[in-house]
């Protein structure tokens, strides 16, 4: 045996983890060699010396440790007791974190509820806005067509637009070129139609007061009886209406003596 | 020539082989809930536990704190515990990460020979007179600046009188390991103690 081998079986020897071949082994190694010899009495001088600290030394802790201890414990079990019969909360927070594929079912049934619900009333929504929007579209348009068909140089196509002002409604700019259309059309049929398509606004004043301004340029005693069929209708013409066709020589005497026998019988 | 003395070192622990089967049965049954059965393996090992601790740390006040701490967490965690594994090494790891915490919360080394509690310092009437008393001061110094890894290896192997491959099951290596571990930590604490010794003397 050499020192190394000597040294390494010197802890398993203080261990006592030595079969009785290697200790002996040591033993003659140890009474041979005197360096080898002098550290093994110093490490198991040192050996029992550590073994001393224990025997002088209270081993037995205080009474006071395990007290503490069987509260500590009575506390651990009273809480685990309390929460092992869980509240209705606590069940369904407990059945909620335990069951993550529910979680995950009833998030995106969720998700896709909100989604539908959500398309379907922007979609009605957005149909009638869209709807609208048409609406107003088409009849910007129908009036702008009007307004421009109105000044075409065919007079089949200003009577088309006679007709398509129908559609259009009150608008202003419709009725202004109507009004206009009314007055010089140079076709009298144009001019007919235009009348007819205004008798629908003839209580309005500025539509009556021009109707009644067109008498006295006139000179188609058709278009003239349009016109004061128009501004007349049942209830007949207004105090100085009469009067005032009356002086202007344009309007057929016939109609004239007509009128002024219906203000008489009214 | 010297004598080499041999010890069995491990005098309680054909005793606690006995008992094994019961601190078994015991903890299976605390992780079955009966959280209430931890009081007896608490009565059966925490005098072991704290002399570990103490040893360790070389504080008794921080040592009953150190072992009340080990044991609740061998509750917490009681999940944790292997059925197939022994009780006392898992409780001894237990302790040993207690102990770490407290070193690394407590960032100085383990308080040494000076900050030793009066109740611990050794008996005077047990030992023969004051040159021995100084010994075993300076050697519990000694202990107590040792590196924590060597100190406990060392602590495990004198003190808890353990064999090698209980060891090395407890600190989870090989016994090769412990060996070299034991041998350096013997050599380091004998280069300190030597230390000691000298400015002691001076």
């Amino acid at each position: 045996m050499n020192c190394e081998k000597a040294d390494k079986l010197l802890m398993d020897s203080l261990m006592g983890a030595l079969g009785a071949e290697e200790r002996r082994d040591l033993d003659e190694h140890l009474a041979s060699c005197e360096r080898c010899g002098e550290e093994a009495a110093e490490m198991e001088t040192l050996w029992h010396e550590l073994g001393r600290l224990d025997d002088s030394r209270s081993e037995v802790p205080s009474d006071r440790l395990t007290r503490r201890f069987r509260l500590a414990l009575a506390d651990f079990e009273t809480n685990l007791h309390e929460t092992s019969r869980p509240r209705f909360s606590e069940w369904w927070a407990g059945l909620w974190t335990a069951r993550p594929a529910w979680q995950a079912a009833f998030s995106a049934a969720v998700l896709v509820m909100g989604v539908l619900l959500g398309a379907g009333l922007n979609s009605r929504q957005s149909l009638n806005e869209e709807l609208d929007e048409l609406r107003a579209e088409i009849e910007t348009m129908s009036r702008a067509v009007t307004v421009s068909l109105l000044k075409h140089q065919s007079a089949s196509e200003r009577l088309r637009a006679v007709s398509w002002s129908r559609m259009s409604g009150g608008d202003d700019k419709v009725l202004a070129a109507l009004l206009d259309s009314a007055r010089s059309d140079p076709n009298v049929n144009v001019r007919l139609a235009a009348v007819d398509a205004l008798a629908g606004y003839a209580d309005q004043g500025s539509v009556r007061a021009s109707l009644m301004d067109n008498l006295e340029l006139e000179k188609s005693p058709l278009v003239q009886l349009a016109v004061l069929e128009a501004v007349a209708g049942d209830e007949g013409l207004r105090n100085g209406e009469l009067q005032r066709l009356k002086e202007a020589s344009e309007v057929d005497q016939t109609l004239l003596d007509y009128y002024a026998a219906q203000a008489e019988s009214l | 020539m010297p004598v080499i003395t041999t010890e069995d070192g491990n005098g309680s622990g054909g005793e606690q082989r006995v008992n094994q089967p019961e601190d078994l049965e015991l903890m299976i049954a605390v992780q079955q809930g009966e959280v209430g059965k931890m009081g007896t393996l608490f009565e059966r090992h925490h005098a072991r536990i704290y002399n570990f601790c103490h040893r360790m740390t070389g504080s008794q006040a921080a040592s009953e704190d150190l072992v009340q701490e080990a044991f609740m967490r061998a509750l917490k965690y009681r999940q944790t515990f292997r059925g197939d594994a022994d009780f006392l090494p898992w409780l001894y790891r237990l302790a040993r990460n207690v102990c770490n915490d407290y070193f690394e919360k407590n960032q100085r080394f383990p308080i040494t020979g000076e900050d030793l509690p009066e109740g611990v310092s050794p008996d005077p009437s047990a030992l023969d007179n004051a040159q021995q008393k100084e010994q075993v001061c300076l050697l519990r110094e000694a202990l107590l600046r040792l590196p924590v890894e060597r100190r406990e290896v060392l602590i495990l192997s004198r003190f808890e009188y353990r064999h090698y491959d209980e060891i090395a099951q407890l600190l989870g290596c090989s016994v090769g390991a412990v060996k070299v571990r034991v041998h350096r930590a013997m050599n380091q604490l004998r280069e300190t103690y030597r230390e000691l010794l000298k400015e002691s003397e001076s």
